[in-house]
């Protein structure tokens, strides 16, 4: 069991630096558009911004340990999975708050930024998905080798 | 039939030779019983007892402290606390795969990937169980991922 367990803190620590790479990019990519687009000019960018691209992404990344490892129901799962939507939003708007990164009565800016908000979300649990699709099929492959195997079992003795 | 036990140093792995002339039928069926340690599990059906083959199980399922077995179509309360049946079954085609499920794998069709990290175990006779999260490490495991 000792095991199991190093092996989950393992993939939960694996995890937290996929979605902090995955977060990173998307936020650099989202930053970039919503300069050029409210920004025209450049003005917007200052060399700050990397720190806080970077800490906004490791905040966001924190948001997987509200997906438990514990057994829980489907309907909590996808509970869960609103709960982690609402917490990147709470975290990036509060930081385009805090930071400076936009002016909360101009609603064209808060909507870019909630827009970006839910593509990178779409695009980080799609990665996710596929990846876990991936492993899917992989324990599919083992489990039909697994399979031949015992079937075979009395003939390969 | 002779049999014989020896006595092993701890540490050592355990090991059964099998010395014969001809690897005939029942001998066959007797080692691949001892490899998948093929059990019979008694149930009470309609007053009657029945023997019922552990590989013919697809799965355990505990509900409100009774455990059930269930076979491709019909169920049955076994006397057995699901703990039981895995530390009992361990290493065999069963396996644990939540805190309320224990599923033969060999009856498993395919698994497929479900919400929050968790797989689900689509088994041969349609019926769709949960592959806790917790449980996926040792799922891979098992299989030799």
């Amino acid at each position: 069991m000792k095991a199991y367990i190093t092996e989950s803190v393992k993939k939960r620590m694996m995890e937290l630096l996929l979605t902090f790479c995955m977060v990173t990019t998307g936020s650099v990519f989202v930053c970039a558009v919503y300069n050029k687009v409210f920004w025209p000019q450049g003005t917007f960018l200052e060399s700050n911004i990397l720190w806080q691209l970077l800490a906004l992404a490791f905040v966001c990344s924190l948001g997987n340990f509200i997906h438990s490892y514990r057994e829980i129901s489907r309907r909590r799962s996808v509970f869960n999975k609103g709960l982690h939507y609402v917490y990147i939003n709470v975290v990036v708007l509060g930081c385009g708050y805090g930071f400076e990164w936009m002016d909360m009565e101009n609603i064209s800016m808060l909507a870019a930024m909630m827009l970006g908000i839910l593509v990178v979300f779409a695009v980080v649990s799609y990665v996710i998905w596929k990846l876990h699709a991936r492993e899917s099929e992989n324990l599919n492959r083992k489990l039909r080798e697994y399979q031949q195997a015992v079937e075979k079992a009395p003939q390969s003795v | 039939m002779k049999i014989t036990i020896q006595d092993i140093a701890p540490g050592e792995e355990e090991e059964i030779i099998v010395r014969c002339r001809d690897l005939d039928e029942a001998l066959l069926r007797m080692i691949y019983e001892l490899k998948t340690r093929r059990g019979k599990f008694t149930v009470t059906d309609n007053d009657k007892i029945r023997q019922i083959d552990a590989g013919d199980i697809y799965y355990f399922e505990a509900v409100d402290n009774k455990v059930f077995l269930y076979l491709e179509q019909d169920v049955f309360e076994v006397r057995y606390k699901l703990y039981e049946i895995e530390e009992g079954y361990a290493n065999t085609d069963f396996f644990r795969a939540s805190k309320s499920v224990i599923i033969n794998l060999a009856k498993v069709k395919q698994f497929a990937p479900d919400f929050g990290g968790r797989f689900e175990a689509q088994m041969r006779n349609g019926e769709r169980l949960m592959v806790s999260r917790q449980y996926v490490p040792a799922l891979k495991k098992r299989l030799g991922m």
